[in-house]
């Protein structure tokens, strides 16, 4: 399959390389009026967390994951956007570049980009993820949590997206193809940093509204197909993943290691958020079926979803935010795709305390039960900030 | 006056006393406040929906008819001209109007925010210089040679403005 990684690394880092020189050499004539091309801004986002867990008397302290996003529109036409994080785990420091895009505005009915994406499934992935500060909660849903095995985090090819205001109902849609990054078979490796799988032949269309009528509603529908090839990743496996593995293989009376077989993935999301200065409330729902496409047919289904409600205090507790989520994920536990049952469910209570316009803190209590583990109770802490416009020109 | 309002003098005599003073109260009561939305002069359209304005500032809509991308304009904090805008407009309070922007970036859905304005004299130039430009402002502060857009088919000076607030 095609692979464009290379290809659109070259393309953006030459870009943004241009970019910045191009501005550089504008400052430096005086002739810069605040609204020549290319400018150029960034953000950056940073995190750190307290987490105590009250069965196993555990207690850490993390630096989590710090982000810088890069915006450039280099005409009034073409744009970049990239996003890079650092994630401290124990004495390891892990980089990535999360978003690497390229896009030529066409219209409002059509925008076209290529590189590397937040998978554009439900709302949570590609609305907050590496900005801490943005969300309200301290982490992610466990859908969409860091090296999710469910939701394909990651999407690299060619996207096409846009609006068309129809009844002031602000209907968009994003339609792209090209290669789904899944964390969900390489998982864990002795860093703890998840590995990735590529599949074949992503297919992602997602549709929403935003009515002008009720300010800060979205309303969407997602869809998304893939082809993972897990023989390619047997030799990144952990033992117990491998083990896992075998079982089906023994089941199908199929040598696993000696057949180039893969699983087709489909998933159907559906999700609403309101987003208003006093209350928030957000829902996603995640349908998924993962099935062999040769040999005899097995089928797993399964769904997940999350509800998350939040209400700005008034007055002099104006700063003050609590909220609520309840996850659920309901998975086979044997499910062909996933190396570890992601069953899950819990209960989220917390509220965040923005003391600047830039900083949060956040204070967390939270019930959780992950497949047949035992039910845990914890207590996080996070301190959360933006640096809005770190240097924009 | 401390002699009108002596708790001997009529009943009747303090009550037109005291409704003379309310007078001015209630006549600025009454004075409404209006937000002009104003164009690069070159922009192709005259007028626009309440819908369509919302969708404008919020980035929803980021080109004009003939395809010129949209420039947003507001002025800076604790002006007239953005808590106006950010009241009526945005619906938001200042702190989520920042989020709504840095959010949006984030998604990769704008480049850029709103450009903002720090004195009416700028936000004039700029309004007239920068093709495809739009900009609230208070009725008072409408520069010269600005064109200023009908908003649900009615100027600022109209009665049944949307903006009169």
């Amino acid at each position: 399959m095609l692979n464009l990684r290379p290809l659109l690394t070259g393309i953006v880092t030459t870009n943004l390389f241009f970019a910045l020189s191009a501005s550089a050499q504008t400052e430096l004539s005086g002739d810069y009026v605040g609204l020549d091309y290319p400018m150029i801004s960034a953000h950056g986002f940073g995190e750190a967390k307290y987490y105590s867990e009250a069965l196993s008397g555990k207690k850490d302290v993390s630096s989590g994951q710090q982000g810088l996003h890069l915006m450039a529109a280099l005409s009034d036409r073409i744009s970049g956007f990239a996003e890079f994080s650092l994630t401290f785990k124990e004495s390891d420091v892990h980089t990535d570049v999360e978003r690497m895009i390229v896009r030529y505005d066409f219209s409002d009915y059509l925008k076209l980009s290529l590189g590397r994406y937040h998978t554009p499934i439900g709302f949570w992935n590609a609305t907050y993820h590496h900005g801490a500060w943005l969300q309200t909660t301290i982490d992610r849903p466990t859908l969409m949590k860091f090296g999710s095995q469910i939701v394909p985090i990651h999407f690299e090819g060619i996207l096409a997206e846009g609006s068309l205001p129809i009844n002031d109902f602000n209907l968009g849609y994003r339609v792209g193809t090209g290669t789904g990054i899944h964390n969900n078979i390489t998982v864990d490796d002795n860093a703890g940093h998840h590995g990735e799988t590529d599949g074949d032949n992503a297919f992602t269309l997602q549709l929403y509204t935003r009515p002008s009528f009720i300010p800060g509603f979205e309303y969407g529908l997602s869809y998304y197909t893939d082809t993972v090839n897990i023989e390619s990743e047997a030799d990144h496996e952990s033992d117990h993943e491998e083990e896992h593995v075998d079982e089906h293989a023994e089941d199908l009376e199929l040598d696993f290691h000696g057949i180039d077989r893969d699983i087709k993935q489909k998933t159907a999301a559906i999700h609403f958020a309101l987003e208003q200065d006093s209350i928030e409330i957000i829902s996603e729902l995640v349908y998924w079926e993962h099935e062999y496409d040769i040999g005899p047919k097995i089928t797993n289904y399964g769904s997940g979803f999350y509800i998350q409600a939040a209400h700005q205090m008034e007055g002099r507790l104006e700063a003050f935010k609590p909220y609520v989520r309840l996850d659920k994920i309901k998975a086979d536990h044997d499910d062909i795709l996933f190396a570890k049952d992601q069953s899950f469910e819990s209960v989220t209570l917390g509220v965040r305390y923005d003391f600047t316009h830039s900083a949060a803190l956040k204070v967390e209590y939270r019930n959780e039960q992950s497949g047949d583990k035992e039910r845990l109770n914890s207590l996080v802490l996070q301190l959360s900030i933006v640096l809005p416009n770190v240097f924009s020109f | 006056m401390p002699r009108l309002f002596n708790a001997n003098a009529p009943l009747l005599k303090r009550l037109i006393i005291s409704l003379l003073l309310t007078l001015p109260c209630i006549g600025n009561a009454q004075a409404k406040e209006v937000l002009a939305v104003i164009v690069h002069p070159d922009t192709s359209v005259d007028g626009l929906t309440e819908e369509q304005v919302s969708r404008i500032f919020r980035a929803e809509q980021q080109f004009w008819p003939d395809r010129t991308r949209i420039t947003l304009l507001i002025r800076a904090p604790v002006s007239q001209g953005r808590t106006m805008a950010l009241q009526r407009i945005y619906q938001m309070s200042e702190q989520g109007f920042r989020k709504y922007w840095i959010s949006k970036m984030f998604k990769a859905e704008v480049a850029s925010g709103p450009r903002v304005m720090y004195s009416t004299g700028m936000a004039a130039s700029l309004v007239n210089a920068v093709p495809g430009a739009i900009l609230l402002v208070p009725f008072a502060n409408i520069p010269k040679n600005a064109k200023v857009l009908k908003i649900n088919g009615k100027l600022p000076s109209e009665e049944g403005y949307i903006y009169a607030m």
